[in-house]
């Protein structure tokens, strides 16, 4: 029974990450990063990811993913957003074009929600991939506000730090909440992610 | 072993904070404001404060020979920087047009302490002899660039190798103390982040700067009696 639950579970979460994608592919961008804001140093960095409900929602979502799948991907997940976020913020600060970038941050809240309120978990590599698309986009958001900081080294800094402890902060909430009822609240908290990402997705 | 080490570790990172304390407090008017500037160099410049940081943390899990070897791979140039500041910045001119671009230096400082701790078990150890050594090199060689170079220079670049190497011997006592199963997962994340920035200061100097886009500046509305006022 339990299998045939998890079972499900796993093809729910293949098909929502099937959708989310194709919404992703047919979205318009939101535009709510404009990259032309003044940014400051090392304060705006670190306030860049927290004040954004959309980011902290995300880097949460990671954190917790990461903590219900067990075992490695506890720290593999937290690991590879940050790295693959600066190869996205140095296309955000080349102004490399990224489509749709505000839908792909909206994206990532849904599909990282659903994968969490479906306790799904895959290999650990398809879960790095998918972690790993959703970083250039939140990269790119970030990086594009970069070039115009006064200190482009303290934002640097700031952003990547606080990205990093909004993960482990994910980490602690997934470990925690993973042992009350069995994991739903944790589930739940994945759902009212992925209802968020709907929202921002829409708006 | 490692109890003994580490006892001795915290033992070594206390006498440094009481030995730079009291520097700070009693140093004559004359000196201060070198003693202080080097001291808190660190605190004030975190692109090179968090590197060194990193680094003493990556160093906490190093044992015996490895430890050693780290240390005097991070002190030894580091001095010897610092000592012959003007010898040594002549003599590596390269090292020194590549830490003069700034965000180029800090970003290998970051990414060498990064790797660090990222690194798997087996490559771990030499990972951290090299970034130390790495560390204390382009450390004395930026001392020497903030250093105020009048006679009493070396007031400022002692103060501020004494300050990186408090810096890293504390972190490195507090986390042999500290550390537990949670470091297994704090150890990579710490290191990603490092990296991360790394990669983005490294881009820095290749981007065109922006400039910031200044709301548009609305004329003052003339006061209510303005046309009184008018020929």
């Amino acid at each position: 029974m339990a299998s045939i639950a998890s079972k499900a579970s796993s093809h729910l979460a293949e098909a929502s990450a099937l959708v989310a994608c194709l919404i992703l592919i047919s979205a318009t961008p939101a535009d709510a990063h404009t990259g032309t804001g003044v940014a400051g140093g090392l304060k705006s960095g670190v306030l860049h990811p927290v004040l954004g409900l959309d980011h902290l929602l995300a880097m949460l979502a990671v954190g917790i993913w990461g903590a219900q799948m067990g075992g490695r991907t506890v720290w593999t997940l937290p690991v590879t957003f940050p790295i693959v976020m600066a190869v996205g913020g140095v296309m955000g600060m080349m102004d490399l074009p990224l489509p749709n970038v505000e839908a792909g941050i909206a994206m990532s809240m849904i599909v990282l929600g659903l994968a969490i309120a479906a306790a799904w978990k895959p290999a650990e590599g398809i879960a790095l991939l998918i972690v790993a698309a959703f970083a250039i986009f939140h990269g790119h958001a970030h990086g594009a506000e970069l070039p115009s900081a006064a200190d482009p080294a303290a934002y640097a800094a700031g952003f990547v730090v606080a990205t990093g402890a909004i993960h482990v902060l994910g980490v602690g909430i997934g470990l925690v909440l993973g042992r009350i009822l069995d994991g739903m609240l944790s589930r739940a908290l994945g759902a009212a992610i992925a209802l968020m990402g709907v929202y921002f997705l829409a708006t | 072993m490692g109890r003994i080490l580490a006892d001795r570790m915290t033992s070594l990172a206390t006498a440094l904070l009481v030995v730079g304390l009291m520097t700070w407090v009693a140093a004559p008017e004359a000196l201060s404001f070198h003693v202080r500037s080097g001291l808190s160099l660190f605190v004030w410049s975190y692109g090179l404060g968090i590197p060194v940081v990193a680094l003493g943390l990556a160093m906490a899990e190093a044992e015996g020979a490895a430890l050693a070897f780290a240390l005097a791979a991070f002190i030894v140039p580091l001095v010897m920087a610092v000592e012959y500041s003007e010898g040594f910045l002549l003599a590596h001119q390269n090292l020194l047009a590549l830490t003069l671009k700034g965000p180029v230096a800090e970003a290998i400082l970051s990414a060498a302490a990064g790797l660090a701790l990222l690194s798997p078990g087996w490559l771990r150890p030499r990972a951290l002899i090299l970034a130390a050594a790495l560390q204390g090199l382009m450390l004395g060689v930026a001392i020497g660039l903030y250093s105020p170079g009048d006679e009493i220079a070396h007031w400022f670049t002692r103060s501020a190798a004494f300050a990186a190497i408090t810096a890293v011997v504390c972190c490195l006592a507090v986390l042999r103390v500290a550390r537990g199963p949670w470091w297994t997962i704090a150890r990579p994340i710490l290191g990603s982040w490092l990296v991360a920035a790394s990669v983005l200061l490294a881009a820095l100097p290749f981007v065109p700067k922006k400039q910031p886009v200044a709301a548009p500046v609305e004329a003052p509305a003339p006061p209510a009696d303005a046309q009184m006022h008018q020929p």
